[in-house]
C-alpha cells in the first residue's frame, strides 16, 4: 500500500514535468501548426543558464526566475528570427528548422557550458515530509512541482478564457487572415505563444533537472513523453495535454518499478501503439494531421 | 471616401485586375456586379491589403493605403466582411463580437456588443454558442455586426447575398441603410446576384475580366437591359 502511494506520487510529480512539456506544445501547435522538436533542447539551455547563474552566487530563485525569462525570451526570438522566415515558405521547412535548432542547441551547449554532467539543486527539500507521526512520500519539492503545473495551467485558462490578448491569440490561431481583418497583429500573437511555450519548457527543464543530472541530452527523454502526452491529449486541449502527460507519468513510473530498464520501452510503445490506432489522441475530435 | 485608380493585380502571370479606377463617395453604397471570376473579390481584398496589387494607388479619405498591411487598414477604418462571411467558427457569437470591438481605438466593449445586438437581435439568444452552430443567415449578420462592431467608416462586403433568403438580406441592407444615411458609413459591396445588389446600391460598375465595363447610376442600370444581358447573363 505504502509503495502504491510512492509510486502514485513520483507518476504524478513525473507527470507534472510531462505536463509541462505537453502544454508547451499544444500551445505552439494550436498557435503555428507545428511540433516544435527543439522544444526540450530549449529548456536544456535555459537551465543551464540558470546553473550558471546559481554557482555565481545568485539565489536559487533568482536563477529560477532567469531560466523562465529566458525561456521566453528564446521562444520570442526563435519565432521572429527563425521560426517567421521559413514559415512563409512551408509549414514542413519549419519542422527541420526545430530539428537542426535542436541539433544546433545539442551542440552547442557543452561549447559554452563545457560538457561535464552538473548536480541542478531543487526548489525545496526533496525529503518526505512529517503529518503528525507518519512519514509521507510527499517531499516539499514535489508539491512545488505540482502548484507550478497548477499555477500555469490556471495563468493560461485565464488568460485565453478571460483576457483580451488571450482572444487574439486563439482567433490569429484559428483563422489568421479574418484576424488580420480585424486588425490584429497576427505575427505578434504568435511570437507571444511561441514565448509562453518556452517559458513553460525552461520550468519543465528547471523542475526536472534535480533529479536527473544536467547534460546536454537530459531532456531528450523529457521531451519524448511530454509529446506523447500531447498526442494522448489531442493536441488541441489544454487541459488534455496535461492528463496525458500526467497518464504516462503514472504508467511508466509503474513500469519502471517492475523493471527499470522497460521505462523507456514502454514509454516508445506506447508513442507508437497511439499514433498507429489513435493518432488524434484520446480526446480529440478531429481526425489525424500528418508531419 | 475612397479612391482607387489604376489597379492592376496579377496572380502570378495571370492579370486578375487591369487598371481598374472606382470612386466611392462618402455616405453611399456602391455595388461592384460581375460574374464569377471577374476580380471582385480580389479588388477588395486588395483594398483591404491581403493581396498586393503591382500598379496603381488606393486612397481612403486622402489617405495612401495601398502598401499597408491588413491589420493596418483595418485600424485605419476599414472593415472587410469576406466571402462565406468569415465568422471564426471555433469561438462563440460574443467573442466574434468582441474582436470586432476591439478592433478600433478606444472601442467600449459592453456598449459596442449592446448596439450589434440592438442590430441584430436574433444573435443575442445565441451569444454563448460557437459561431460554427449558427445558420448561414445568422453567420451573415454576425458577420456585419462584427465589422460594424469597429465603428468602420468604410464597410467592404463580399456577397453579402450568398447563401441569404431575400428577406434576410434586405432586411440586413435596410439597417445598413438607416447608418449610411445617418452619414457614419459608406458601403462598398460586391454582388453576383445583380438584383439584389441594384435594389439597395446607389450606383454599381460592372467587372469582366477584371476591367471596368460600365459605371452608371444603380436605377440607370436596372433599364439598361443590353448591358445587363451582355455581363451579367439575364
Amino acid at each position: 500500500m505504502h509503495t502504491l502511494l510512492v509510486l502514485t506520487v513520483e507518476g504524478l510529480v513525473q507527470g507534472s514535468i510531462y505536463a509541462a512539456v505537453a502544454l508547451a506544445l499544444v500551445l505552439i501547435w494550436r498557435a503555428t501548426k507545428v511540433i516544435n522538436f527543439a522544444q526540450g533542447a530549449m529548456a536544456m539551455f535555459t537551465t543551464y543558464v540558470a546553473l550558471v547563474a546559481f554557482q555565481h552566487g545568485l539565489s536559487y530563485w533568482f536563477a529560477f526566475a532567469i531560466a523562465i525569462v529566458c525561456g521566453f525570451a528564446l521562444g520570442a526570438v526563435v519565432e521572429r528570427v527563425l521560426v517567421r522566415p521559413v514559415e512563409v515558405a512551408s509549414p514542413f521547412n519549419v519542422v527541420l528548422l526545430t530539428l537542426g535548432l535542436y541539433l544546433f542547441l545539442e551542440a552547442v551547449v557543452p561549447m559554452i557550458f563545457g560538457g561535464s554532467i552538473e548536480s541542478f539543486p531543487p526548489a525545496l527539500a526533496i525529503t518526505g515530509m512529517e503529518l503528525g507521526k507518519t512519514q509521507v512520500p510527499l517531499s516539499g519539492f514535489d508539491l512545488f512541482t505540482f502548484g507550478c503545473l497548477g499555477a500555469a495551467l490556471v495563468l493560461l485558462t485565464f488568460l485565453f478564457r478571460g483576457t483580451n490578448l488571450g482572444l487574439r491569440m486563439r482567433a490569429s490561431a484559428f483563422s489568421p487572415e479574418v484576424s488580420r481583418l480585424l486588425g490584429i497583429r497576427v505575427g505578434r500573437m504568435l511570437t507571444t505563444g511561441w514565448a509562453l511555450a518556452a517559458a513553460l519548457g525552461a520550468l519543465a527543464g528547471v523542475l526536472i533537472a534535480p533529479t536527473v543530472l544536467l547534460q546536454p541530452t537530459y531532456m531528450d527523454e523529457v521531451f519524448i513523453f511530454g509529446f506523447t502526452g500531447a498526442i494522448m491529449g489531442g493536441l488541441e486541449s489544454l487541459w488534455g495535454s496535461v492528463v496525458g502527460g500526467l497518464v504516462i507519468g503514472l504508467v511508466l513510473t509503474f513500469v519502471g518499478y517492475i523493471s527499470p530498464d522497460l521505462e523507456t520501452l514502454a514509454g516508445l510503445f506506447i508513442l507508437t501503439a497511439i499514433l498507429m490506432v489513435r493518432p488524434q489522441g484520446l480526446f480529440s475530435l478531429h481526425h489525424e494531421r500528418r508531419v | 471616401m475612397l479612391e482607387v485608380s489604376g489597379l492592376s493585380v496579377a496572380y502570378g502571370q495571370v492579370l486578375a485586375l487591369d487598371q481598374v479606377s472606382l470612386s466611392v463617395p462618402e455616405g453611399s453604397i456602391i455595388a461592384v456586379l460581375g460574374a464569377n471570376g471577374a476580380g471582385k473579390t480580389t479588388l477588395l481584398r486588395t483594398i483591404s491589403g491581403l493581396v498586393r496589387c503591382r500598379a496603381g494607388s488606393i486612397r481612403l479619405a486622402g489617405t495612401e493605403i495601398t502598401r499597408l498591411a491588413p491589420e493596418a487598414v483595418a485600424r485605419l477604418g476599414v472593415a472587410h466582411v469576406p466571402e462565406g462571411q468569415g465568422v471564426i467558427t471555433e469561438l462563440t457569437v460574443e467573442e466574434n463580437l468582441r474582436l470586432g470591438s476591439l478592433a478600433r481605438r478606444g472601442g467600449n466593449p459592453k456598449q459596442d456588443l449592446d448596439e450589434a445586438y440592438d442590430l441584430f437581435p436574433a444573435l443575442e439568444p445565441r451569444r454563448a454558442l460557437p459561431a460554427g452552430s449558427l445558420s448561414g443567415g445568422e453567420r451573415q449578420m454576425l458577420a456585419i455586426a462584427r465589422g460594424l462592431a469597429a465603428r468602420p467608416r468604410l464597410l467592404l462586403l463580399d456577397e453579402p447575398s450568398l447563401g441569404l433568403a431575400g428577406q434576410v438580406l434586405a432586411q440586413i441592407m435596410a439597417k445598413l441603410r438607416v447608418l449610411v444615411t445617418a452619414g457614419a458609413l459608406t458601403v462598398l459591396l460586391i454582388e453576383q446576384n445583380a438584383r439584389s445588389a441594384l435594389s439597395v446600391a446607389d450606383s454599381a460598375l460592372v467587372l469582366s475580366l477584371g476591367q471596368v465595363v460600365g459605371g452608371n447610376q444603380a436605377v440607370q442600370l436596372q433599364s439598361d437591359a443590353e448591358l445587363l444581358g451582355a455581363y451579367l447573363g439575364f
